[in-house]
């Protein structure tokens, strides 16, 4: 087992410092290392280091983290092994924001509009973060309202809402301008394309803290796994756990969505291979969903960025893909 | 000699919409003892004890050495009772041990690790439950017998002075039946540990109970000592079904053989008819 530990942590430190030798644009190992150790060798190559390639290496890795922690938790806290970050409507929701925000773009009365330049990037984050916040607390109040708030009931809602915020998002994007529905779609299969330096803080500061906070609640969490009556006659506050558990991954999964777009089967997958290989109690799982999360997630970007020459493939296709792959093996072995 | 009660259940009213299940409900239990809840189906024993264990909302209250048990916090109630619940079926493979371990929760804050006087703790109680040698089994795996010792073993490290047991030897053989209740016997006697629990078989209830409580449609119908309380009469009027009494030779406890008419068969208890 400390093998294993050993062995996941120094793959997590090596998979990002691999990956910086990928890219569009040519930096010799010379540049990177340099880059690394003193100084770059020039100010493009300093520029294209630290602006573009490291920030989105370092995005790469806290997005994997941050949807295989989400995850892991919502697969404890709804005692479903099928749980996912995205069956609570949050992409859904992030898309519905996105499709607002493309028709406003189209607009002319909101092109006209005085919004300061400097802004303009980030509204359709900005209104795909609102949507799948939006989207978590619809799923929250219509389970608690007409369904009694138990937790598969929580399920049944998210799969609802998605739903509907779906054909709401199709709707929009057929009848809005041709143009702004190609970018919505194509930042709907997911790319780290645009993140940089100020979302590579923001995203590790909200990584670190709700780890932080996860793994402090491991043993509650843990506690739940044997079922609601139980974990209550052991002093858990069941629903105030669930509810901070799924603020929490709502939170994780909108901001990397809002960004990122949508990449699937990471917060499924990696949590299955971590109980596997490493155990199923919270804080190993938390822990090892942080490190095998990222260093995945690294690779994929990996080829995403390097299988088509001049050309980055959708990283949600890549995810998808590799994803299917693994259910249909693991299948095969149980 | 009357001992003084340890455990005190206080005119417990509980309804679901107009349907009463628990009505007027109290009984006293001494620290050490056996206090066994007998009945028919659907007569109010798991809502009875989910009510001693703070997991539904009613009238009335209980009390564990003069204080009430509602006015606590989970967790402050976590360490005064332990709840061994029918099935508990984790589905991802917590080990023997990782389930045992859970008992330290409730005396446990966010920052808190495992001590190694916890780790002791926790290997006393799957020594106690006879479980150390599967203690990295998989939980799911374990027999019906051995889950409940498991979970019996949890309570253990819980340190709760009292223990409430839904019906944990259904579904077991009968080797199974007497290895539980004999357990939950040597606790009582050794540690001190005050036990509620629910039973179908009135022989067990008779052998291992000190004191019996026998519900019926929500209301105690008898509470007392197993020999004076099982009657021929109770049995007939609360189970709808002809038994013979004698005292066992063996350990002077009742025995109860019991002939349920075959017309009886097709037609439905009272009880049935009333749910």
């Amino acid at each position: 087992m400390k093998f294993k530990w050993i062995l996941l942590v120094v793959l997590a430190m090596a998979a990002p410092i691999g990956s910086l030798f990928f890219g569009a644009a040519s930096l010799s190992v010379q540049d990177i290392t340099g880059c690394l150790v003193e100084q770059c060798s020039s100010v493009v190559s300093e520029s294209i280091f630290w602006d573009i390639r490291f920030p989105r290496v370092m995005v790469g890795f806290l997005v994997g983290s941050a949807l295989a922690i989400s995850g892991a938790t919502l697969q404890n806290v709804t005692r479903n092994s099928l749980a996912d970050p995205y069956l609570f409507g949050v992409v859904s929701g992030a898309g519905f924001g996105a499709s607002i925000a493309s028709l406003l773009f189209a607009n002319e009365t909101f092109l006209a509009a005085p919004i300061p330049p400097e802004i303009k990037p980030f509204l359709l984050p900005m209104f795909a973060f609102t949507g799948s916040l939006l989207a978590v607390l619809l799923v929250r109040s219509i389970a608690s309202s007409s369904l009694g708030g138990r937790i598969e009931h929580m399920l049944l809602a998210g799969i609802a809402v998605s739903f509907m915020l779906s054909a709401l998002t199709h709707f929009l994007l057929f009848i809005g301008d041709p143009y702004a529905t190609n970018q919505v779609i194509f930042w709907l299969m997911g790319s780290l394309s645009r993140v940089d330096t100020a979302y590579m803080w923001g995203l590790l500061g909200i990584v670190m803290v709700c780890t932080v906070l996860l793994m402090l609640l491991g043993p509650r969490l843990d506690a739940l796994l044997l079922g609601d009556e139980s974990a209550l006659t052991l002093g858990v506050n069941v629903q105030q756990l669930r509810m901070l558990c799924l603020v929490v991954c709502a939170l994780l999964t909108a901001v990397v969505v809002a960004y990122c777009g949508g990449i699937g089967f990471v917060g499924l997958m990696i949590p299955h291979i971590v109980r596997r290989w490493f155990g199923v109690t919270s804080r190993r799982l938390m822990l090892g969903c942080v490190l095998l999360g990222g260093i995945f997630m690294v690779w994929v970007d990996v080829i995403a960025r390097a299988a088509v020459p001049n050309q980055e493939i959708p990283i949600g296709i890549i995810t998808s893909a590799i994803g299917s792959v693994f259910f249909l093996l693991a299948m095969r072995k149980t | 000699m009357v001992l003084k009660p340890a455990l005190r259940v206080e005119n417990i009213n509980y309804h679901i919409e107009k349907h009463h299940i628990l009505s007027g409900v109290s009984f006293d239990v001494a620290q050490g003892q056996i206090f066994g809840l007998l009945g028919p189906n659907g007569a109010g024993k798991s809502s009875l004890l989910n009510a001693i264990a703070g997991l539904t909302d009613f009238d009335g209250d209980v009390f564990w050495r003069d204080e009430s048990l509602r006015r606590l916090s989970a967790q402050q109630r976590a360490k005064k009772l332990a709840v061994v619940h029918q099935t508990n079926a984790p589905i991802f493979a917590l080990t023997t041990e990782q389930v045992v371990a859970m008992g330290l929760l409730p005396h446990k804050s966010l920052l808190s690790r495992h001590s190694r006087h916890d780790k002791k703790s926790v290997s006393q109680a799957l020594d106690y439950v006879g479980l150390q040698h599967k203690r990295t089994q998989a939980f799911s795996a374990l027999s019906g017998g051995e889950q409940q010792r498991c979970l019996i073993g949890r309570a253990l490290v819980q340190q709760a002075s009292l223990l409430v047991l839904d019906e944990p030897v259904n579904h077991l053989d009968v080797y199974y039946q007497h290895q539980i209740l004999g357990l939950l016997k040597t606790l009582a006697k050794t540690q001190g540990k005050t036990i509620v629990i629910s039973l179908h078989d009135l022989n067990l209830a008779s052998k291992y109970c000190d004191t019996i409580g026998v519900l019926q449609r929500g209301q105690l119908r008898a509470i007392g000592a197993p020999e004076t309380e099982i009657t021929h009469e109770l049995i007939q009027h609360v189970f709808s079904v002809d038994s013979d009494i004698r005292t066992s030779t063996k350990d002077g406890r009742i025995k109860v053989d019991l002939y349920p008419s075959i017309e009886g068969h097709s037609s439905s208890r009272s009880e049935d008819t009333l749910q």
